[in-house]
């Protein structure tokens, strides 16, 4: 009757399982620290403790000691809530002894005993949940918990009990299926030699029967998944990741099923993460790094900001007299005022005309002075320079700089000269002046040699003052390709305005103390953001821009009048500098204890790059894991066909097929970069438009012509594309990216964070299988010289200087030419590396989008 | 297949000649990556100054090169780039018939083996074919030619080009068999630089098992065979030796090109990972750890020779690429040679575990290591340790690519002696695992 009801007419039994198929198992090794082994196993629903103590000496009786091998104690017992009626279990009634007995046996026969003479090993196995089968999960977790104590055995042992209905073993019985009143056996093997360690059997079976069932059983044993999860557990215990080839494939498994999401997540966090940076809390307060300038209080004594504003007057009225730089009056006074005085003329020809400053064929001359050291041997110096700028800019800031000289000229603490530097035609100006002092010649100008110098240049600031009285005083820090100098001249600066009681701003932006409420967020994330932009557009944004490349730290000091209720005037301007000065005096050597590489949401704080490099991070993960997915699908044979030979064909695209887009787009990219200046004339003689017009629109023109690529290189390849072909090349691209926005962000966090922004998207979601149209829209609105143009707007929105379209527009275009003058004069790096490298990159991906 | 390998020489002269007169050499030879201060051009030519002046090169300690190298080019200085060019050319051809010859030796050992019924049935899918097998020697002269190290290393002018033909001709004529002219080879590479003398153990045992001598130390055969080699390496290395020191007539050059080499006074930075480390080691400690990062290099030789003593051709890949990797002034140079032997491994690639990985990093570094070097030395605002990082990096990426070459060697072995799709006793399928 019950054996009905065991096994159903489909095959199948109570539980649902087939008549050889096993409970699901669980293992976990290693639950007790203080154990020597250990271990727990679930075996369907019964559940077992294993714990193994040993070999250690004999504990009790030592004459149970044998000499020849060890003793294996063995003790079974069940949980009071083991079944389902709760019954308290006494240690040592006769099924528990019986039970422990025939673990004993059993693993006396699988132990390497003879290794430990004289010895004991307990194993206590304790069911926590019994659903039949107990011996055999008995023996199973015993078996992983002696495993997991290091206890060598002949084999794993792996048990399972087989019972017997209507001529069918069914393997692994549960509590349902022992108590039916079926015939059971109970088997324990060592499956590598096929050898049993224990056989039971308590009920009556015919013996024809007997042998079927042991087979069942041994098959049972064998495959079962127990065995192999003895394995699994083993073999995780010893491998690392990168040996354990399971471990390993599991990782990859689940990095290609789960790339998309983890991108997308990656890319949101990465956003997320440069957001938060704004965020006071996660920002360190700046500090004084450098020891030399740190404590030492010294009080300002700077009087003449009067008299300064007189002698700026004065240069005024002597630029307007002569039209340019007073060089032979601003000569005189500086040898009135003691300094070893020389200039120095220099001319450039610009590759075409700037129409922002109006100049082309640019001519000036340099005057400087030097005040000597008077206390040391004059190897180092500082530079304090202001620039001669036609109109009535800027006149304040060299009348302080003669003032300031004159007051220097009276100290006597000076360690280092001091540079006072006039310069004309700003950057132009000071890039001869530099290229002068420091005998280089990068850009092909045309300078007279210096005929004085100081020491080596140890720090340098540039004055702009364009007011008698100011309001604030803001610290301009972005330099050429977007260096900065060493964050201590930002702190320096900041201490002194806080000390004199100057109200200092950076981006011409206050600081505030609101940073928990919404808009005090919002506004350092428009302070630092509008430092982002000026460091990604790679132009120095002062005089001092260019000091920085000849690992001269320098900033630049502007004075604006724009919050109406304060006022400073000359003196404490004046005062202020001589405190920088006289603490820059004080270096041992060059700045270098701060940061380099930090960005600043107000002038209090900044974010250095450990904390802004993992934005950038998550966002190159993107592409590595997309490169990783593509590299697995490459790699993984496609499934056989049933003409395979095709498919071989298919799976080796021709280098050709991957060499031809990316030279083409390279050429493009070179085309880009020379032709603009190259064709100016050309494009002028045919065009009605001027020179820099020529230029800004040959170079969208080649960039628009870009975008015929595909076709190009369709035409130049025989055949079709193939799917692995699109593959390899995207594979190339990405990595190609990577590459390229690691080095970039590398040297300019800035430019390459917003490229990643913007690039990242493109490379992970192009295939030649989405949407034709709409991803073309995208991949250009993504494209980097669309970037550019939001950047215009963003950076006018960010300044609160809105423009309208068409204002913005001109905007972008002047930007470019901006861009390729700042390139041709300066040796910015960012218009080649967009031309050069990031253009032909994206156009990969346009290639790749159009892949046919 | 003598048109692809003359195009492929053509193609690679041309892009040399023109990357020559498009006038890189300036730019290129100051990088550290490419040239060292044992190989570096500016040196060679302030030694020729210097003799020409009747000085010793060596009074100063600028020049590094040994004295046959100067006295080649106190005759070759005019023709420098075109000596540059074909020491490449030579090192390229070398190797293509190298690996020529070794790819019938393996075909035909595989053929015995087949006829013999040596393999596992199921080792038919890992077997090589001659179709397989027919383009590596053009893909070996190919990725020594086309390599952008090789090419920035020839265009800098680095003398390691030099090196490398002559470790090629080694190969090249212990592969063709001839015993004089491997050792001749043999010793004119570690008159160059030493390390070479730990390919004396593949040649020995490449050239036994050409000569059917057992490896036996109980054999008289192998000692006598052992003994012939060593007389005729000895022999050209004294002769080599004497002729060096009858050209300057003096014993100078001796500690100031062997004694540079294992001291290591010069920690300009390089590719390698030994100035770091001794920049900033304790003065009293330099002489322990340098004799243990030297005894490192040659320490390999003795465990990788027994476990491929029937392998010798991947042990000298083995070894090219240990020296490159932990010589004292590594330069990309060095890292070409051993890398135009990857073609040849090219059936070992279903094994390779970490190949992506690997070749991302090595990528990766190649273009960290320059703009690293312009943040710490122009921009000033990285340091040292951020190029070291990338060094180490980039070293641990070629240890790592190397063993993983080595682990797909031995388990392909493993594979053609017990079947491929190998099954625990039990018929569940297995997986071969390194521990």
């Amino acid at each position: 009757m019950a054996g009905m009801e065991l096994l159903s007419d489909q095959g199948y039994r109570l539980d649902g399982r087939k008549a050889t198929e096993l409970r699901k198992v669980q293992a976990r090794m290693g639950v007790f620290a203080q154990a020597d082994g250990s271990a727990y196993l679930e075996q369907g629903n019964t559940k077992a403790l294993a714990v193994v103590y040993g070999p250690h000496e004999m504990r009790g009786s030592r004459s149970r000691a044998l000499h020849d091998r060890a003793v294996i104690n063995c003790q079974y017992s069940m949980a009071t809530f083991s079944t389902a009626e709760r019954k308290r279990r006494p240690h040592g009634d006769q099924k528990s002894t019986e039970m422990s007995l025939h673990l004993k046996q059993t693993f006396e026969a699988a132990v390497m005993t003879q290794l430990y003479p004289r010895s004991q090993i307990d194993i206590y196995v304790k069911i926590l949940q019994s659903d039949g089968g107990n011996y055999s999960v008995c023996v199973n977790a015993a078996t992983l918990a002696v495993i997991d104590a290091g206890i060598p055995m002949r084999d794993y042992v792996c048990a399972c009990s087989v019972g017997f209905v209507d001529e069918t073993p069914l393997a692994d019985l549960c509590y349902a299926e022992e108590s039916g009143g079926l015939s059971s056996l109970a088997l324990a093997l060592l499956p590598r030699s096929g050898q049993i360690a224990l056989l039971q059997m308590d009920a009556r079976l015919h013996q024809d029967h007997l042998e079927a069932l042991i087979e069942a059983a041994m098959t049972a044993c064998k495959g079962s998944s127990v065995p192999r999860l003895q394995d699994r557990v083993t073999a995780d215990d010893n491998m690392g990741l990168l040996s354990d080839p399971n471990r390993r494939r599991a990782l990859i498994n689940l990095l290609t099923r789960l790339n998309s999401p983890i991108c997308m997540i990656c890319y949101m966090a990465g956003v997320a993460w440069f957001m938060g940076l704004a965020f006071e809390p996660f920002t360190l307060r700046t500090y004084m790094s450098e020891n030399a300038m740190g404590s030492t209080m010294v009080e300002e004594r700077f009087p003449a900001g009067e008299r300064a504003l007189a002698t700026g007057r004065e240069f005024a009225a002597h630029k307007k007299k002569t039209g340019g730089m007073p060089a032979d009056w601003l000569v005189r006074t500086m040898q009135a005022r003691g300094l070893e005085v020389f200039t120095q003329s220099f001319s450039r020809t610009l590759p075409f005309p700037d129409e922002n400053k109006e100049r082309y064929m640019v001519k000036g001359t340099n005057v400087y002075g030097i005040l000597r050291a008077p206390r040391a041997p004059r190897t180092e110096a500082l530079v304090l320079s202001a620039r001669c700028s036609p109109g009535d800019d800027n006149n304040q800031a060299v009348g302080l700089l003669l003032g300031l000289a004159q007051y220097f000229r009276g100290q006597i603490y000076l360690a280092k000269d001091i540079i006072f530097l006039v310069n004309e035609h700003d950057l132009i100006g000071m890039q001869a002046w530099l290229e002068g002092y420091h005998h280089t010649n990068t850009t092909g100008m045309d300078w007279s040699p210096l005929q004085g110098r100081g020491g080596s240049i140890q720090a340098a600031l540039s004055l702009e003052l364009s007011h008698d009285l100011i309001t604030s005083l803001d610290l301009v820090l972005e330099g050429l390709n977007g260096q900065l100098p060493n964050l201590d001249l930002a702190n320096l600066f900041y201490a002194f305005c806080q000390k004199i009681g100057v109200l200092c701003t950076i981006q011409g932006k206050l600081q505030r103390n609101d940073w928990d409420s919404v808009s005090g967020y919002s506004h350092a994330v428009q302070t630092m953001m509008l430092m982002v932009m000026k460091q990604a557009s790679g132009r120095p944004w002062g005089d001092h821009g260019l000091f920085l490349r000849y690992h001269i730290e320098a900033a630049t000091i502007k004075g604006i009048n724009s919050f109406r209720q304060y006022k400073t005037d000359a003196t404490t301007v004046g005062r202020l500098l001589e405190g920088m000065y006289r603490k820059l005096n004080n270096l041992l050597e060059r700045l270098h204890q701060s940061y380099f590489f930090y960005l600043m949401p107000s002038l209090s704080h900044f974010v250095s790059i450990g904390y802004y490099m993992p934005a950038f991070g998550l966002l190159a993960v993107i592409l590595l894991l997309r490169a990783l997915d593509l590299w697995v699908q490459l790699v993984t044979p496609p499934p056989r066909t049933e003409d395979g030979v095709i498919d071989i064909e298919q799976s080796n695209p021709g280098v050709l097929s991957v060499m031809t887009p990316l030279v083409i787009s390279h050429l493009t990219g070179v085309a880009l970069y020379l032709l603009p200046i190259r064709f100016q004339e050309l494009a002028v003689e045919h065009f009605p438009v001027s020179e820099t017009e020529a230029v800004v629109l040959t170079a969208i023109a080649v960039y628009t012509a870009g975008l015929a690529l595909p076709h190009n290189t369709h035409r130049l390849l025989s055949g079709e594309g193939t799917e692995q072909g699109w593959k390899v090349l995207k594979l190339v691209a990405v990595l190609y990216l990577a590459v390229l926005l690691g080095c970039t962000a590398l040297i300019n966090f800035s430019l390459g964070f917003i490229l990643a922004l913007t690039l990242v998207p493109v490379a992970a979601f192009v295939t030649p299988h989405v949407p034709k149209v709409l991803s073309a829209f995208v991949l250009v609105i993504l494209s980097p010289a669309c970037t550019l143009l939001f950047s215009v707007f963003f950076f006018q929105e960010l300044q609160e200087i809105p423009v309208s379209f068409q204002e913005g527009w001109v905007l972008y275009l002047s930007v470019i030419s901006q861009g390729i003058l700042d390139h041709c004069l300066y040796g910015s790096l960012v218009y080649p590396l967009i031309a050069l490298l990031v253009y032909p990159c994206w156009l990969l991906f346009w290639n790749i989008l159009f892949w046919k | 297949m003598a048109a692809p390998l003359t195009l492929l020489l053509l193609v690679a002269v041309t892009l040399r000649a023109a990357l020559f007169r498009a006038g890189l050499t300036d730019l290129i030879s100051g990088r550290v990556e490419v040239v060292s201060p044992l190989t570096a051009w500016k040196r060679v030519v302030e030694g020729l100054a210097l003799l020409d002046l009747g000085v010793s090169p060596y009074s100063g300690d600028v020049f590094h090169e040994t004295p046959l190298i100067i006295y080649l080019f106190h005759f070759l200085v005019d023709y420098a780039e075109i000596t540059f060019i074909l020491a490449d050319v030579i090192t390229a051809v070398a190797l293509y018939l190298a690996v020529k010859d070794y790819n019938k030796q393996v075909f035909r050992k595989q053929r015995y083996a087949l006829e013999a019924d040596r393999y596992p049935l199921d080792c038919l899918e890992i077997i090589r074919s001659p179709k397989e097998m027919y383009y590596i020697p053009l893909k070996v002269a190919m990725f020594y030619l086309l390599n952008p190290f090789t090419i920035l290393s020839c265009v800098a002018m680095s003398t390691c080009g030099l090196n490398n033909a002559v470790i090629a001709l080694f190969i090249l004529s212990t592969i063709k068999g001839n015993v004089l002219l491997s050792a001749i080879f043999l010793s004119l590479a570690t008159y160059q630089s030493i390390y070479p003398l730990t390919l004396c153990a593949p040649a020995l045992l490449y050239l036994m098992q050409r000569q059917y001598i057992p490896v036996n130390f109980r054999r008289a055969g192998f000692w006598w065979f052992i003994a012939q080699y060593a007389f005729m390496y000895l022999g050209s290395l004294f002769v080599i030796v004497g002729l060096s020191f009858f050209l300057l007539g003096s014993w100078d050059y001796l500690p100031s090109v062997y004694g540079f080499i294992l001291s290591v006074p010069d920690l300009t930075p390089n590719i390698g990972l030994f100035w770091y480390f001794f920049a900033e080691m304790f003065e009293h400690f330099r002489l322990f750890f340098l004799c243990v990062f030297q005894i490192n290099i040659f320490f390999y030789t003795i465990p990788l020779s027994i476990k491929l003593k029937e392998h010798p051709v991947f042990l000298i890949f083995m070894q090219l690429a240990v020296i490159s990797i932990f010589k004292s002034y590594p330069t990309v140079g060095d890292i070409a040679l051993y890398m135009a032997f990857l073609p040849v491994w090219s059936h070992l690639h279903r094994f390779l575990r970490n190949i992506f990985l690997v070749s991302c990093v090595l990528l990766a570094c190649s273009a960290l290591f320059p703009v690293l070097w312009h943040l710490w030395i122009y921009a000033g605002s990285a340091n040292s340790n951020f190029y070291y990082a990338i060094t180490l990096l980039f070293n641990v990426a070629q240890i790592l690519l190397i063993s993983d070459y080595f682990y797909a060697f031995l388990r392909r072995e493993h594979h053609l002696t017990y079947g491929l799709y190998l099954k625990r006793k039990d018929g569940s399928e297995a997986t071969l695992v390194l521990k």
